[in-house]
């Protein structure tokens, strides 16, 4: 393994801090990878800046070396974004945790990229505000991981993905230089730079500074869980409830083997363990008008095949309805030593069938597939159950990845719908994207990053 | 110019127009050689081939409603390309709430086809009835419903973009949530054509709120326009637009005094509550309330306040800023020649810190060249230092040469300048380039 050389590692304390260049072989063990633990590698060195100065100060060092970065959040990634090569050093954004500014007046707030998804609402619930996107992993995850991987949630249904909500950025080129894209109110020619750099996986720059638009707090919440004997009929109580009209802020399917691992752990959320299907529908906003729209909600499940519809009476009940629902992935550890989380999208009305393709996906490569995912938008998760340390099992997980990708292009969906390309699924890119459009990507990125200095291997494949 | 040779490529009668009436398709007075209807990507791609061969400018269009937008002057242009005839809509999904179309389609033709399934494109920009959605999407045009539903670029979800070196792109898809490479998409709306002619869209679609209603008020000075603008927008409620109209807009008879208007889009049992809520946070009674059609067709009338302006400015700042900003106007003042009685009129989307200024009758003395560029670049400069922008949409030529569409990009220039040379090499695009540059951008790998 490279190590890092000593005068380089000297200059880099001198920005940051001798604390924080991290180079023993024991330290780095925890950035081997990111919440995709199938891929390991140890990077040359992690460095943890403060300020956005700081960031610039490095990436100039840095790349005045010839040695690439790869940013880092909190690692939760799980496409494989922030796997950095021996020859590379992570910045992690770990010390980078500040909310600079919270301002309600213009309903916005200015964070440094290590925050917290959930710390951001958290200091604005006093304000009467929130920030929308709500990945599962938001008690963890960054903003600045949010960032470059476009990160979605289940409100997203109807709030939309992180790019709606990001209004400017300050970011750090390769080579150190500082940028200010956008601002709430701040139009200085025409084009998007903000909606470029949004979810461009760490290779266009790093953010240092994020402006989010927050949103008042909806009045009132209401929360339903749906039980269901098969999974095709929840699949249609979704295509039910939003033929008519309505527009949740979530729709949940969880099936039969995630409840029975969500149920056997700590996360329980009191589902029934004998059905193969449960749909959590929430609905958010004006008081008068949920209890319309839940009842619509009720009858259109019922008319689809649900066993059983609860409705949470309180916030604490509402809590644990979604806790088996967020905690899905965490309880497969018990049934599993590793867990493949896939991520796909298709046209809401095409969930049946490829729910069955994939089931019948598993059966031929007799692996376990658990299904848990936004249904209102059709981001389907696949989760793969396997053990790593069985090399066959391991090649088995790959092929049944990959004729589901398939699958779900076929149906017109797409590879990804909120994880990130990454170092994963870069193989799969031609099944979506031409080779003209990969081109245009790559010629895209050199504008922001001339060297291409900024997360290498990342999103596109090699040969383009 | 030879126009055989786009004749080869458009065989059909009327597909390439060469003699034309003084004030059709008019770019200050002056004319492109041709412009030309192409009915498919195959036709758009070849021309963009042509062109290319032949150095000829191009500018790409819809129905030609704001062709002199932001261009730059300093440039004649020898094609216009349209595609108001690629206007079919392809496919409409009612179930995945998406429709997919050719870029030709007007708003007003789509919106007619979604009202069967309950579904409308949330979506209210200057000109909507014959905008169409290509030139909607390039221009980022929004209009009060911005502030609920967001811009052009949030209900993009797929694109079909021809590169100005001819190369066809197939951006996003049709899901809502995509993030398969780099999001390209993003960049086509807001950028005037400058990287592509959009050939077919696929846009994401909204059910059809079940009530529409607008409550009118009328400022005075113990609750001035945006003083009470901002005291609604912190109603705990999601609102979908709130508007301040000057003296002169949005009523007929015009009104004298300066309007807020609320649109509240909501279920039937929901809108009552949301109406008391406003009620309860701005404490004063609603000049006017207005239900269903009438609320529809008030704000469509907002659609159409500028066609007859001479300067069309759109400003931007912080939302909390808006009232400066409308106090600033005062100094505009004096370019309006005094024909109708109202001088400068604005309309501002107050949460989305945007604010279009109108100038409907502007003063054309010997000075008014002088004093007009003064006034403007005056704005500008205050505006940019208070962090907000300042783009001039439409206006005379002289005075769009001499204050430019947009003010400085200042350190973003070299990545604008990267993105044009990435999608048009050859510069056949640039009829509305943005200002011009301080360097000669990065040396690329």
């Amino acid at each position: 393994m490279e190590s890092l050389p000593k005068n380089l590692a000297r200059d880099l304390k001198d920005i940051v801090g001798s604390n924080w260049v991290l180079s023993d072989r024991d330290r780095l063990l925890a950035y081997e990878s990111d919440g995709l633990t199938a891929y390991r590698s140890k990077p040359l060195a992690v460095v943890l800046p403060e300020t956005t100065d700081q960031v610039s100060r490095v990436f100039k060092l840095l790349s005045r070396n010839n040695i690439k970065v790869v940013p880092r959040g909190a690692g939760t990634g799980l496409s494989g974004g922030a796997l950095a090569d021996p020859t590379a050093v992570i910045i992690g954004t770990s010390k980078m945790n500040t909310i600079i500014k919270l301002d309600p007046d213009n309903r916005r707030a200015v964070v440094q990229p290590g925050v917290i998804n959930a710390h951001v609402s958290e200091a604005a619930a006093p304000l009467g505000l929130y920030y929308a996107p709500d990945p599962s992993s938001q008690s963890a995850c960054t903003i600045g991981g949010n960032v470059a991987e476009n990160s979605g949630g289940p409100h997203c249904l109807k709030y939309g993905v992180t790019s709606r909500y990001v209004t400017g950025l300050t970011i750090v080129t390769y080579e150190g230089e500082i940028l200010r894209l956008g601002g709430l109110g701040r139009e200085r020619g025409s084009y998007d730079l903000v909606g470029v750099f949004v979810g461009s996986e760490g290779c266009f720059g790093m953010a240092t500074e994020v402006e989010v638009k927050l949103l008042p707090k909806p009045e009132s919440v209401r929360t339903l869980l749906a039980i269901f004997d098969r999974i095709e009929d929840a699949g249609k109580a979704v295509t039910s409830i939003m033929a008519r009209g309505l527009l949740p802020a979530a729709l949940e399917i969880i099936d039969g083997a995630t409840i029975r691992a969500v149920e056997a752990s700590v996360f329980a959320g009191g589902y029934p363990v004998d059905a193969n299907a449960a749909l959590v529908v929430e609905f958010d906003g004006i008081e008068k008008g949920l209890g319309a729209d839940v009842q619509k909600a009720i009858s259109d499940c019922k008319k689809a095949g649900a066993t059983e519809v609860r409705s949470a009476a309180t916030s604490e009940e509402r809590q644990k309805l979604w806790q088996g629902r967020k905690k899905a992935f965490g309880a497969m550890g018990r049934i599993a030593t590793d867990l493949l989380v896939q991520d796909a999208t298709v046209p809401r009305s095409r969930l049946p069938e490829v729910l069955m393709k994939i089931s019948e996906i598993g059966e031929r490569y007799d692996l376990n597939i658990a299904n848990v995912f936004h249904a209102g938008d059709g981001n389907l998760h696949p989760n793969i159950l396997f053990d790593r340390s069985d090399s066959q099992e391991l090649q088995k997980v790959e092929l049944a990845s990959t004729e589901i990708m398939k699958v779900c292009v076929a149906a017109g969906g797409t590879i990804t719908g909120e994880h990130g390309v990454g170092h994963d699924k870069k193989s799969y890119m031609p099944l979506v994207c031409g080779v003209d459009e990969m081109k245009t990507m790559k010629k895209v990125k050199t504008v922001f990053d001339p060297y291409h200095g900024m997360n290498p291997g990342k999103v596109l494949p090699t040969d383009i | 110019m030879d126009t055989n040779l786009l004749k080869q490529i458009l065989p059909v009668e009327g597909q390439v127009l060469e003699n034309f009436g003084e004030t059709d398709w008019s770019l200050f007075g002056r004319q492109a050689h041709a412009v030309v209807f192409p009915h498919s990507e195959e036709e758009v791609t070849s021309i963009l081939s042509v062109a290319n061969e032949n150095n000829w400018n191009c500018m790409p269009a819809g129905n030609g409603t704001w062709l002199e937008g932001c261009m730059n002057t300093d440039r004649d242009v020898n094609l216009v390309l349209s595609i108001s005839k690629m206007n079919n809509i392809l496919v409409h999904e009612p179930d995945n709430l998406f429709v997919e179309l050719e870029a030709g389609v007007t708003l007003e033709q789509l919106q007619a086809t979604l009202r069967s399934s309950k579904q409308w494109l949330p979506l209210d920009p200057p000109g909507a009835n014959s905008s169409t959605m290509g030139a909607i999407v390039a221009t980022s045009s929004c209009g009060a419903l911005q502030t609920g539903f967001g811009k052009p670029r949030d209900h993009v979800l797929g694109a079909t973009l021809i590169t100005g070196d001819g190369k066809t792109l197939e951006l996003g898809g049709k899901t809502v949530k995509n993030v398969a490479g780099f999001d390209l998409l993003k960049l086509l709306s807001g950028s005037w054509g400058r990287f592509g002619v959009i050939t077919k869209l696929v846009m994401r679609l909204h059910p059809l709120p079940e009530a529409d209603r607008t409550l009118l008020f009328s400022s005075n000075q113990q609750h001035p326009g945006p003083r009470l603008a901002h005291d609604i927008m912190h109603t705990p409620a999601m609102l979908q637009s709130i508007s301040i109209l000057s003296p002169g807009l949005g009523e007929e008879p015009e009104s004298k005094d300066t309007r807020v208007a609320v649109r509240i889009l909501e279920s039937e049992a929901a809108v009552d509550q949301v109406e008391a809520l406003i009620l309860e946070q701005v404490k004063i009674s609603p000049l006017k309330k207005m239900d269903g059609l009438e609320s529809k067709k008030f704000f469509e009338r907002l659609h159409n306040v500028d066609e007859n302006s001479d300067v069309v400015i759109r400003v931007t700042s912080l939302p909390s800023e808006v009232g400066i900003l409308i106090d600033q106007l005062e100094d505009l003042q004096h370019l309006v020649a005094e024909k109708d009685g109202f001088g400068i009129k604005f309309l501002a989307h107050s949460e989305s810190g945007v604010l279009i200024v109108l100038i409907d009758n502007l003063k054309r003395d010997e000075n008014w060249l002088i004093q007009s560029t003064k006034a403007l670049l005056k704005l500008r400069t205050s505006v940019e230092n208070h962090g907000g922008g300042l783009t001039l949409l439409h206006a005379p030529e002289d005075l769009i040469r001499a204050v430019k569409p947009w003010g400085s990009l200042s350190e973003v220039e070299t990545l604008f300048s990267g993105l044009e040379k990435v999608f048009d090499p050859t510069g056949i695009l640039s009829q509305r380039e943005l200002p011009k540059r301080k360097t000669e951008g990065r040396q690329c790998l």
